[in-house]
């Protein structure tokens, strides 16, 4: 399987390199791989760069874990009484609903900060995917478990810890790693738009006004490895907090 | 019999030189134009007797694209002079520069009691608004806090709401924002001419914006034909009221990018809308490209 892999990037660079030699003006529209490479090891393997990488990933991180504390609590919350389901219910449609475009334009304009704006942006996004997976495993639950917490009253606490949240433990799990990487594109393409002072979306834009393809293609490069090394290691955490719960 | 051959030969002379004429008048051009202040400047070379054909885009992706592509169907490109200027210097584009059509549009809003110190809202940081704004101010040694917003809108918001007594806008935005102002009971006005601001500091003709570039092997196919068109071009674009306003309605205001007819034709003079031969500003060329980075040579211009 990882030669089956490896074959795959193999040709994926193989025609990008075919088809970047064989078109005329390619450093516009496709530059080649080694100016690409040359570019990241030039450009990007510095402070000023890493600064930029690091502010982008301060702000994915930080709004990714506020969403899903929040989310989860109170998809808790929600579990336990059914009525704070039924008020958040049109919130959550709502949410969903709401094209990420729509949610920079009005905040980049309510809020002074665009820096500010873009936590808010990704909590919007996230906290209505950690809320509705966590609501999920509840109505999921077997059949049998719900005959005896029904049958035997037990506390809230005991219903929490022994039952929903193990229960809801794969569900959250799930959306956490699909989401981190939709976190860290909204959170690039906010700073794109937002015209934020630091951040991966500014070099991105910046490499684009100055008609500057190599670079566009270097941060792009650079945005899908640290996706890759996101949901690694979200799927690596899932992984120790299993097993810590199986000891 | 040779008087009749002798005056085959001078008719057959006086056909040719009339049809050449004709292939002059009658030769027309795919010219590709952005929407905004360069829509304007051409309107009503769009609605008049030639054919040419107009094609109207919004923003400069597509620009950009054509004027790298090496077939383009497009004769003749308008396109912001930074874009077509680091193409053609570096060697990505086959097209020329002929001449400047726009001269720039910025302008400070405030408050009636607002001064020119105060902390500035502005707009398109890493653009040509926020880039000319900073040259201005590092030349004339103005100190004040600029605060870079996502867009115009969001410049104008700042102002509106009182979030910001100064803002850095375009035409036509600057206008309908005061007007937009007034509406609410607020006083705003132009405080500043960034334009004029840029001719003090660099005793210059102003900085160019828009420019006409013409694909070289065009030119150089029919030179005469050409230099018609851009004449051509260069005699319409006139602010008289009457014939813009009925232009702008031929083809709408919308599609030519502006938010209105009577505020396209009110703000027409502050558009800055002039067209002038390359050539004879290389100056105000060079001066303004050196912002960029750009620097500029004689392959630069049409011969």
């Amino acid at each position: 399987m990882i030669l089956k892999r490896n074959l795959s990037i193999i040709l994926i660079l193989f025609l990008w390199q075919v088809v970047s030699s064989s078109i005329p003006n390619a450093d516009l529209f496709l530059p080649s791989i080694i100016s690409v490479v040359k570019h990241i090891l030039d450009n990007l393997l510095n402070l000023p760069s890493l600064y930029h990488i690091l502010i982008t990933l301060y702000r994915t991180i930080l709004s990714f874990l506020i969403s899903l504390s929040i989310g989860v609590s109170l998809g808790m919350i929600s579990i336990l009484y059914p009525s704070i389901e039924h008020f958040f219910r049109p919130y959550e449609l709502f949410l969903k609903a709401i094209p990420n475009i729509s949610y920079m334009f009005l905040l980049f304009l309510w809020i002074p900060k665009t820096s500010d704006a873009i936590y808010i942006i990704l909590f919007l996004i996230l906290f209505p995917l950690f809320y509705t997976s966590t609501l999920q495993s509840a109505k999921n639950l077997d059949q049998d478990l719900q005959d005896v917490l029904t049958l035997y009253n037990e506390s809230i606490s005991n219903k929490v810890i022994q039952i929903y949240l193990p229960q809801s433990l794969s569900y959250i799990q799930a959306t956490a790693i699909s989401s981190i990487s939709l976190a860290f594109k909204v959170c690039v393409m906010s700073e794109v738009l937002g015209s934020v002072k630091y951040g991966i979306g500014r070099m991105l834009y910046f490499h684009k006004l100055s008609l500057n393809m190599t670079g566009v293609f270097a941060w792009t490069i650079l945005i899908i490895v640290m996706n890759y090394i996101l949901e690694k290691c979200i799927e690596m955490f899932c992984k120790i907090v299993n097993h810590h719960i199986s000891l | 019999m040779k008087k009749i051959l002798a005056v085959i030969l001078i008719l057959g002379v006086l056909v040719g030189c009339s049809t050449t004429n004709e292939n002059t008048d009658n030769k027309t051009y795919q010219v590709l134009v952005p929407k905004g202040a360069p829509a304007l400047a051409v309107v009503n070379a769009m609605t008049d007797e030639r054919e040419d054909a107009y094609t109207l885009v919004d923003g400069t992706d597509i620009i950009t694209v054509e004027l790298a592509k090496e077939n383009s169907e497009y004769d003749v490109i308008i396109a912001p002079i930074n874009i077509g200027a680091k193409l053609i210097q570096s060697g990505q584009s086959s097209y020329k520069l002929a001449s400047i059509l726009t001269w720039g549009n910025l302008y400070l809003v405030g408050t009636t009691e607002s001064e020119l110190t105060e902390p500035i809202a502005a707009f398109g940081e890493l653009a040509v608004p926020g880039l000319v704004l900073e040259h201005i101010m590092k030349q004339s040694g103005m100190e004040n806090e600029v605060t870079y917003y996502p867009s115009v809108s969001e410049a104008q918001v700042a102002l509106l709401s009182g979030k910001s007594t100064l803002a850095l806008l375009a035409e036509p935005s600057a206008t309908a924002t005061i007007s937009k102002a007034k509406e609410n009971g607020i006083e705003l006005s132009i405080k500043a001419d960034i334009q004029s601001m840029w001719e003090e500091i660099s005793d210059t003709y102003g900085y160019p914006q828009a420019a006409i570039f013409i694909k070289e092997s065009v030119y150089l196919e029919d030179t005469k034909a050409l230099e018609t068109y851009l004449n051509h071009l260069s005699t319409s674009t006139t602010a008289e009221i009457d014939l813009l306003t009925s232009s702008i309605e031929t083809i709408g205001p919308q599609e030519l990018g502006v938010p209105s007819t009577a505020l396209a034709v009110n703000t027409y003079s502050r558009q800055n809308i002039r067209y002038v031969d390359a050539r004879e500003v290389q100056t105000e060329i060079v001066e303004f490209l050196s912002i960029f980075h750009i620097d500029v040579t004689d392959t630069l211009y049409l011969k």
